[in-house]
């Protein structure tokens, strides 16, 4: 009988090199692709249990990943929120002096107030709401009712023409007793500094956050090329080009960095949510509660901040593909 | 560095020819394949495959030359976490051949070694034979010009040897070029090819 031999040809595709080829070929994505979409499996042994362990550790990375991005964009938007109600309104400050009556200095004050432009409306605090402003400081009841307290105006900025705050405070001292002109901006600019400083430092923790994941694939990567020596090795003498054992090898590091910033995007929700639901609910002090509503009250991250947290798998998925190519590549580099 | 294991070795390998390579116990047989297929490179001397000097090859260009070469390994070299079929599918699928392409023709291959019953065993439960078989299987699959066979029946007995050789010399009849290390006289004696002898280091050809 006679024997005929399997005749398989396999045509090399000379590519035509497109910018879209070079980035793919730069990070491997064609291989990458096609380890990943390769139905008889991936040709390296599977290791579920270090596999397990590694996207435990990514996943703690991307999780506390995801708390910086929510913690970054609640500042941000909380900043947001106050500086722009505050930046409408300022505060005239009337001190009682001996010898003039409230009445007249309240007068006088409206007087000069309505005929600055730029001025949408002001509203003057009664006694009361005066007292009831003082009451945490000093206490309730009688020993308010006789003192002299200084009075408020609470004045609303038209913001798109706004007054001249300079002129406006010289007028009101000098032309009343006792007259001053608050503007919040001393402490608007200290919200600011510290706000942008804890910004930047959660920025700060997302790049040790990054670094260290990608020293942690860097590791893992090594491993992985350590333990499948036998099989890297047959690959290559059976014409495997790097390209193709960098591809098998990054497919695994996908699935782990795709798993672990979704866990991480998953957790880190919960975990915002969580806090939210307590500070709305029953949680502790009046302190904490308004600490959490400063955080939370009109700033939830909002829909742009929630995709944002999905910058983290994405990223993930980018430092695992990444290094464990550039290590791949580097140890095959010294094997003939 | 130790010795020179091989020192004054010279020859050619004709395009279709078929050789034994032959020798006693660490003569440098093993070695002497492994630099023909680009597992070794010399310290000194000339080695030229498909008409390209090996030591002035790119290593991105040595894939191309090592898929034209079929190796039969002395250890097999099986991958254990592989089907049989899977493992001799390997060559077709690092050139990213489509399974639907090369399917049929891996498992015509695995019966004509006689492993058509074995296609899903996992190489740790087939016997000696078994492997040696499926060794071989994945060093033809690609139709390589060149296959370097390292002691192919040192692990079978003498009627499957013949067999195995057999299937070697329908190998070479299209076209192949075949280079087998082996140290079995009778086989040898039987079909006749000429012989390159390793010994001390020194290479002599007997036609
Ligand atoms: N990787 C190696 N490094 C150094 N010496 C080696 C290596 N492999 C084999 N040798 C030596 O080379 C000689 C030839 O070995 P080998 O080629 O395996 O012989 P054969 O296959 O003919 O039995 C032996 O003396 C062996 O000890
Ligand atoms: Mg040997």
């Amino acid at each position: 009988m006679k024997k005929k031999f399997p005749n398989t040809t396999v045509e090399e595709t000379a590519a035509t090199a497109t910018h879209y080829d070079t980035f793919k070929q730069s990070i491997g994505l064609g291989n990458l692709l096609a380890a990943l979409t390769q139905k008889n499996g991936s040709i390296l042994p599977s290791q579920t249990k270090s596999g397990r362990s590694l996207t435990i550790v990514v996943s703690t990375m991307c999780y506390l990943a995801v708390l910086a991005i929510i913690a970054n964009i609640l500042i941000y938007k909380s900043v947001e929120t106050w500086t722009s109600d505050v930046a409408k309104q300022v505060t005239v400050q009337l001190k009682p002096v001996d010898g003039e009556s409230m009445d007249e200095q309240i007068k006088n004050a409206r007087t000069i107030l309505d005929s600055t432009p730029g001025i949408s409306s002001t509203s003057i605090l009664s006694n009361e709401e005066s007292l009831r402003l003082l009451e945490p400081w000093l206490g309730g009841g009688s020993l308010l009712a006789d003192l002299p307290v200084p009075r408020l105006i609470s004045v609303v900025i038209d913001e798109a023409n706004p007054p001249d705050f300079k002129s406006l405070s010289q007028r009101l001292t000098t032309q009343i007793n006792g007259a001053s002109l608050d503007t919040h901006r001393r402490w608007q600019g200290q919200i600011l500094r510290t706000a942008s400083a804890l910004r930047l430092i959660s920025l700060g923790v997302l790049a040790l956050i990054s670094i260290t994941t990608i020293a942690i694939i860097i590791f893992a990567t090594r491993a992985a090329m350590a333990s499948n020596q036998e099989v890297i090795s047959v690959l290559h003498l059976v014409g495997a080009h790097d390209n193709f054992v960098a591809g098998e090898v990054q497919s695994r590091f996908f699935m782990i960095g795709l798993k672990s910033g979704l866990f991480g995007v998953v957790f880190g929700m919960l975990t915002y949510i969580t806090l939210g639901l307590l500070s709305t609910s029953y949680l502790g002090t009046e302190t904490t509660q308004s600490g959490f509503h400063f955080l939370y009250n009109s700033s939830s991250i909002g829909v742009f901040g929630f995709l944002g947290l999905f910058t983290v798998p994405i990223s993930a998925v980018i430092i695992c593909i990444i290094s464990s190519r550039i290590v791949v590549l580097r140890m095959l580099s010294g094997v003939l | 560095m130790g010795p020179e294991v091989l020192r004054n070795v010279s020859f050619h390998l004709a395009p279709g020819s078929f050789h034994f390579l032959t020798g006693p116990s660490g003569a440098g047989k093993t070695s002497l394949l492994q630099l023909l297929f680009l597992a070794q490179r010399p310290t000194r001397g000339l080695i030229s495959i498909f008409g390209q000097d090996v030591a002035t090859l790119p290593r991105h260009e040595l894939p191309a030359i090592r898929r034209r070469i079929g190796v039969v390994f002395q250890d097999f070299r099986l991958l254990n976490h592989m089907t049989t079929y899977e493992n001799v599918a390997l060559p077709l699928r690092i050139r990213d051949a489509k399974k639907a392409d090369y399917e049929s023709n891996v498992i015509e291959l695995l019966r004509w070694v006689g492993l058509g019953e074995r296609l899903n065993a996992i190489p740790e439960v087939l016997s000696g034979g078994e492997k040696q078989r499926a060794a071989i299987a994945r060093a033809v699959v690609g139709r390589p010009a060149l296959l370097l066979a390292d002691e192919p029946t040192g692990n079978v007995d003498p009627d499957l040897a013949q067999r195995l050789l057999r299937l070697f010399v329908e190998l070479n009849k299209l076209g192949t070029t075949i280079l087998i290390a082996t140290h079995d006289f009778t086989l040898m004696e039987k079909f006749g090819a000429p012989r390159l002898v390793l010994e001390d280091g020194e290479l002599e050809i007997l036609s």
